[in-house]
């Protein structure tokens, strides 16, 4: 949360909707582990990482969906699971992501 | 403010606390916070759950871990946020200057105790956090206690000053107690403190002689020894080389 936290803090403060990015779940080696974060406020600025930028964009997708009040979402990268996402990750890892809404 | 507000509130103040997030449960994307002193903001939509969540909360925000978690048929993540751990250094000795530079470095919170005021200055430990001129027992209440994050190293070469600390640190939630000095000195330590009246399982957590086995001989290559001990302990490792050994590098999550 420390390296996000200063910059959702002060979007929150000016009044910008947040959208927070967190890996909840790593399988075999990822590049980030859990608690690992990456926000995005509506004007699509980015703080913070989920990987080591590969599926960074796709999360930035999600985020701004999420913050058209779609709810929460649960993302799962890896190698195993093309059909669902076009992204993987090139050190044969997965990762799950949970994308929401922040609330100050 | 939300419990995810009053989590990042916290975050940015350096503090410690987890915030639960029902990934799926009664409610999913309900939020739970809890402070290390156990209280609480918001909840999981169920009293059971918000008991049961405050428990695994407790033990990760000191394992310092973010995970996720099955309880009580929820998925919950539980995401940590805690301080750099702190390593208090008894004793305002050289080896105790190149030991909060090499904790520094590591990223830790290294503090200087030591009575003798002409030896415990902020100028002789620059890297320290703070130096405290003071008795054990006062040293430790000037730093808030001592918690399941704080890492004790005893290096005053001093017996009385030795036994003083060693009685408060044995005692304390510390995860690790080093003690500096050779195998004869910490064979006379024990016997100091059993006859003072410590208990035996008490006096077995001294780590002595401190450190891991370098062959370190100077006071930087010696901290090196203590440092790599104390991660290793942090890590639940014995410390050996990874060349020698099979299985994962890291925690995943770590």
């Amino acid at each position: 949360m420390k390296d996000v936290v200063d910059d959702v803090r002060a979007w929150a403060a000016r009044g910008d909707r947040v959208a927070i990015a967190t890996v909840v779940g790593v399988r075999r080696s990822a590049p980030r582990p859990p608690g690992a974060k990456m926000a995005v406020n509506e004007h699509g600025e980015v703080s913070g990482a989920v990987s080591g930028g590969c599926v960074e964009g796709a999360v930035v997708e999600v985020a701004g969906e999420v913050l058209k009040g779609d709810g929460p979402r649960l993302l799962h990268f890896g190698i195993a699971d093309s059909e669902a996402w076009d992204v993987g990750l090139p050190c044969g890892g997965e990762i799950d992501v949970y994308v929401e809404e922040y609330a100050e | 403010m939300s419990a995810q507000g009053e989590f990042a509130r916290i975050a940015s103040e350096d503090g410690r606390a987890a915030l639960v997030t029902a990934i799926e449960g009664p409610e999913p994307g309900a939020k739970l916070l809890v402070r290390p002193d156990g209280t609480t903001e918001g909840g999981l939509a169920d009293a059971a759950l918000d008991v049961a969540a405050v428990q695994v909360a407790d033990e990760l925000m000191w394992a310092e871990r973010s995970e996720l978690r099955e309880v009580d048929g929820a998925s919950l993540f539980i995401d940590v946020t805690a301080p750099a751990p702190r390593l208090l250094i008894f004793g305002a000795v050289d080896y105790a200057d190149a030991l909060c530079r090499l904790a520094r470095v590591a990223g830790w919170r290294p503090f200087v105790c030591d009575p003798r005021s002409q030896f415990a200055t902020q100028e002789r430990f620059p890297e320290a956090e703070e130096v405290v001129a003071a008795w054990p027992e006062d040293a430790v209440a000037k730093l808030g206690g001592i918690d399941r994050a704080t890492y004790i190293a005893v290096l005053t070469h001093d017996p009385k000053l030795d036994d003083a600390t060693l009685t408060i640190a044995l005692r304390s939630e510390a995860p690790y107690v080093g003690a500096m000095g050779s195998r004869r000195a910490q064979a006379k330590r024990r016997e100091r403190l059993l006859a003072a009246g410590l208990e035996e399982e008490l006096v077995d957590r001294i780590a002595a002689p401190i450190g891991l086995d370098l062959g370190a001989v100077t006071p930087e290559e010696t901290a090196l020894s203590i440092m790599g001990e104390v991660v290793a302990v942090r890590n639940g490792r014995e410390g050996g080389r990874l060349s020698y050994v099979s299985g994962r590098i890291h925690e995943v999550g770590a």
